[in-house]
């Protein structure tokens, strides 16, 4: 997973698969991430070939504890097999889902 | 901290006083002169280590050691045999009898200390995990226990419509459940449940929502209402990381009519007995607990004769393949089967779904808890 900063907005880019394995690995980084104080994420999918519902889980646990803490966080990317997957949990409902990683920094306003 | 009980059995008075000087300063040191004093001092001071001479008129070591390991203390205690004969055989024979050293005579002071420390060291960690394995243990059947308690004991008797069921957890205490409540006006209702997670905290998460569920659904008769409810409910308490999917239904068994809504599970599949033909049930809103104020759209369909429902959790289609891990389940296969063995009896069609998933597997072993209920309508 890589991790980088672009103007105040973490941008986190998923691997190949975000599934049981990864899904740890990604609630902890966000975990970081929120302790120290940056609480606006973008999810970056573009990477990701394939999610499972462990991996929607991750992103679910991720939101709503950004979302305690006033922050917020955007998905970017996302492949066929995750908006469809998406769309399935109704989780479409849930994520501000962007088509480029640009659009989802662009989404929050600016402070 | 208390220092370590060490027993020295060695029957040669002098050997015996040169071991306890160069082990007295950091244990406590026991002493026997003979395989018989080494049983009743073992028996009396439970000691954490035993130095055990092979040689010895009466008793030799091994017979003392194997009547030790027999009656007196745990396998796990480490005997560490004393020997004049610097020969591999002999010692050879000592670690084949359960002992974890062999010390030659005459000692080296250094290597008795270190041989000493690191097998009390070992010792220590050993019985640390077993006793943290038998607390684990114990919550796991607890768990194990509270999560049986959630799953109905038997289905409400009706001529309309019957029941079968596959439940295979991965752990004693899985993530998913399921449950069949007895309404008024003689309606049923059925949840599929699926956790986030497994184990103690999952059983929990269970308990919990079984208990809401069960009050609600005596007092909602829109499924979509009891969801909204419930996601409130269960918001303000579950933690960050938890939260569950489901499928909850009502089914009037005179009628056929089924009311229904799902949150973030998949959808179940009905089979059309008149048409042959399968549909799905694709209404509802997302995962239960984790956001508040999500609204769930319901849907409803009436059932006949001979229509069967499959409500299941991913556990089911999110298999991934022995061959390839890509390569999952998927719904597609799921239906393929579940229309070949439809004309079965509602055991042997679930039976039939559970061979193929093992087949693609290529395991009797799931890594994530597979239920599957069947509704017949009779």
């Amino acid at each position: 997973m890589n991790i980088r900063e672009i103007g105040g907005v973490v941008v986190i880019s998923t691997n190949d698969r975000l599934d049981a394995l990864a899904a740890p690995e990604l609630k902890e980084m966000i975990k970081g991430q929120v302790e120290s104080g940056k609480k606006r994420i973008v999810i970056d999918l573009g990477s990701t070939r394939f999610i499972d519902s462990s991996g929607c889980g991750a992103l679910v646990a991720s939101l709503r504890s950004l979302l305690k803490e006033q922050g917020d966080m955007r998905i970017a990317a996302p492949n066929p097999q995750a908006q469809t997957l998406f769309q399935l949990t109704r989780l479409d409902r849930v994520f501000e889902i962007f088509d480029t990683v640009e659009l989802a920094l662009s989404s929050f306003p600016t402070s | 901290m208390e220092s370590s009980r060490v027993l020295v059995v060695e029957d040669h008075p002098i050997s015996r006083k040169l071991l306890e000087a160069m082990l007295s300063k950091a244990y406590t040191v026991i002493s026997a002169a003979s395989g018989a004093d080494a049983i009743a001092c073992a028996r009396e001071r439970t000691p954490d280590l035993i130095l055990l001479d092979i040689e010895m008129p009466g008793m030799d070591g091994f017979q003392t050691l194997e009547v030790l390991k027999r009656e007196v203390i745990d396998d796990a205690l480490p005997v560490i045999f004393l020997s004049a004969r610097e020969d591999s055989e002999s010692r050879e024979r000592g670690l084949q009898a359960g002992a974890v050293d062999y010390l030659t005579k005459p000692y080296d002071r250094h290597e008795l200390s270190i041989k000493v420390k690191n097998h009390l060291a070992l010792y220590e960690a050993r019985k640390e995990i077993e006793a943290r394995n038998r607390i684990m243990a114990h919550e796991m059947e607890m768990a194990s226990q509270l999560q049986s308690s959630l799953l109905p004991h038997s289905f409400p008797s009706s001529r309309h419509i019957g029941f079968s069921v596959v439940y295979l957890p991965v752990s004693p205490a899985g993530g998913d459940f399921y449950d069949v409540v007895q309404l008024p006006d003689s309606r049923v209702g059925l949840a599929v449940v699926d956790v986030s997670g497994h184990g103690v905290a999952a059983a929990m998460i269970g308990a919990m929502f079984k208990m809401a569920f069960q009050s609600l659904a005596h007092s909602l008769a829109s499924p979509a209402r009891l969801l909204e409810t419930l996601n409130n409910q269960m918001f303000q308490v579950l933690p960050d990381s938890d939260f569950l999917t489901t499928f909850y239904a009502i089914i009037e068994p005179a009628s056929g009519e089924l009311v229904y809504a799902t949150a973030g599970h998949p959808a179940p599949l009905v089979y059309r007995n008149a048409s042959a033909e399968l549909e799905r049930l694709p209404e509802g809103g997302p995962l239960v607990g984790a956001f508040p104020d999500m609204k769930y759209e319901e849907g409803s369909i009436r059932l006949n004769r001979g229509d069967k429902v499959l409500a299941f959790t991913d556990g089911v289609t999110e298999i991934a393949g022995f061959a390839q891990e890509e390569d999952f389940y998927g719904e597609d296969r799921l239906t393929d089967v579940f229309l070949k063995g439809i004309s079965d009896e509602p055991d042997e069609t679930l039976k039939r779904i559970l061979e193929d998933l093992k087949h693609f597997r290529g395991s009797d072993k799931f890594e994530d808890d597979i239920t599957m209920l069947l509704c017949s309508i009779l």
